[in-house]
C-alpha cells in the first residue's frame, strides 16, 4: 500500500444539531474534515423488498490510521467529493499493511 | 590518505513537511516530528549516492599528498575559504564551470586542507527524489514487510544516476 493508492478526496460529514427557532433542533450533516482514500466497491446487490427493487451498494474506503483515529468517529458519513451519495460506517477494521484501516460502508439513501 | 568533513550546514532542506504531506498524502499533524527526521535521514541518503551536497555546507579536505591538481569532493562549490599545505597557505587557482578544480601554483604538495563551500543543488528530480524516499521510509517502518525485503526504490536511484559522482 502507497500513498498514490489514496486517489480520492472524501468529507467526513458529521451531524449537527442546531436550534430551529421553535425550541427544536434540526439535524443536518457538515463536513468535518476533508481526507486522503482509497474508495473499492465491494458489492451492489441489486434485491427486491417489499415489492421495489433496491440496490445495496457496500464500498471500503482505505484511508491511514492515524487519519482514522483524529477525524473520524463511528457514527461519521462519508462522502466523495464532487459525488452525492453518502456511506454510512458500519466498520473500522485494519488493513493488511500496517499504518492503513478500511472503513466498510454501506450506501445511504 | 584522504578525509572529507563537514564543518557546518549553511543550506535549508530542499523540501518541507508540507511538501511530504501533500505527496504522501498525510491529512494529520502527529508525525511532524517523524518527517521533519526522515526529510534530513532522506537527504542525507541522497548525498552519500550521488556524492555531492544537496545543501549548502561548509567542508574541509584533507589529502596526504598531490600533484598539484585536484577536483573537490561534493561540489559544486560556491566559494573557496583557504588552501594550505604543511599548515601553510598555498597560492592556488580554481578551475571549471562548478569551481570544483584546484591547481596549486607551485605544483605538488603535501598536507593539503581545503576549506570551502559547497553550493547544493536545487532541482526537480533531487526534490522528487527526495519525496519518493520519504514517501516509502514513512509508510514502510521496517526492513522487512512479510517475507520480502524493503530496499531503497529503484525510481530514486533512477532519478539521482543522472547526478551521481565518486568520491571514493
Amino acid at each position: 500500500m502507497n500513498a498514490g493508492h489514496l486517489n480520492e478526496r472524501v468529507n467526513v460529514l458529521r451531524l449537527t444539531k442546531t436550534a430551529d427557532g421553535y425550541g427544536g433542533y434540526v439535524q443536518s450533516y457538515a463536513t468535518s474534515s476533508t481526507i486522503w482514500a482509497k474508495k473499492r466497491q465491494k458489492s451492489g446487490n441489486i434485491e427486491l423488498q417489499a415489492g421495489a427493487i433496491s440496490t445495496f451498494t457496500e464500498v471500503e474506503f482505505i484511508v491511514r490510521d492515524q487519519t482514522a483515529k483524529e477525524k473520524i468517529q463511528d457514527t461519521d458519513v462519508i462522502q466523495v467529493v464532487g459525488e452525492t451519495e453518502k456511506y454510512r460506517i458500519n466498520e473500522i477494521v485494519e488493513h493488511e499493511y500496517k499504518e492503513f484501516v478500511k472503513l466498510r460502508c454501506t450506501k445511504i439513501d | 590518505m584522504r578525509q572529507i568533513r563537514v564543518n557546518s550546514l549553511i543550506g535549508t532542506e530542499l523540501i518541507t513537511i508540507d511538501d511530504v504531506k501533500l505527496y504522501a498524502k498525510i491529512d494529520t499533524s502527529v508525525d511532524d516530528s517523524l518527517i521533519t527526521n526522515m526529510i534530513s535521514q532522506a537527504r542525507i541518503w541522497c548525498e552519500n549516492y550521488i556524492s555531492r551536497d544537496i545543501i549548502s555546507k561548509n567542508r574541509t579536505y584533507y589529502m596526504d599528498e598531490t600533484n598539484g591538481l585536484f577536483d573537490l569532493p561534493f561540489a559544486p562549490v560556491a566559494s573557496v575559504s583557504s588552501v594550505t599545505s604543511e599548515d601553510i597557505a598555498a597560492p592556488y587557482t580554481i578551475i571549471g564551470l562548478d569551481n570544483e578544480t584546484i591547481e596549486l601554483t607551485n605544483g605538488s604538495a603535501f598536507q593539503v586542507k581545503v576549506t570551502y563551500i559547497t553550493s547544493g543543488i536545487n532541482d526537480a528530480m533531487i526534490k522528487q527524489a527526495m519525496l519518493q524516499f520519504v514517501s516509502m521510509l514513512y509508510d514502510n517502518r521496517s526492513d522487512f514487510v512479510e517475507k520480502s525485503i524493503n530496499e531503497i526504490p529503484t525510481n530514486v536511484k533512477s532519478l539521482l544516476n543522472t547526478y551521481k559522482s565518486m568520491f571514493i
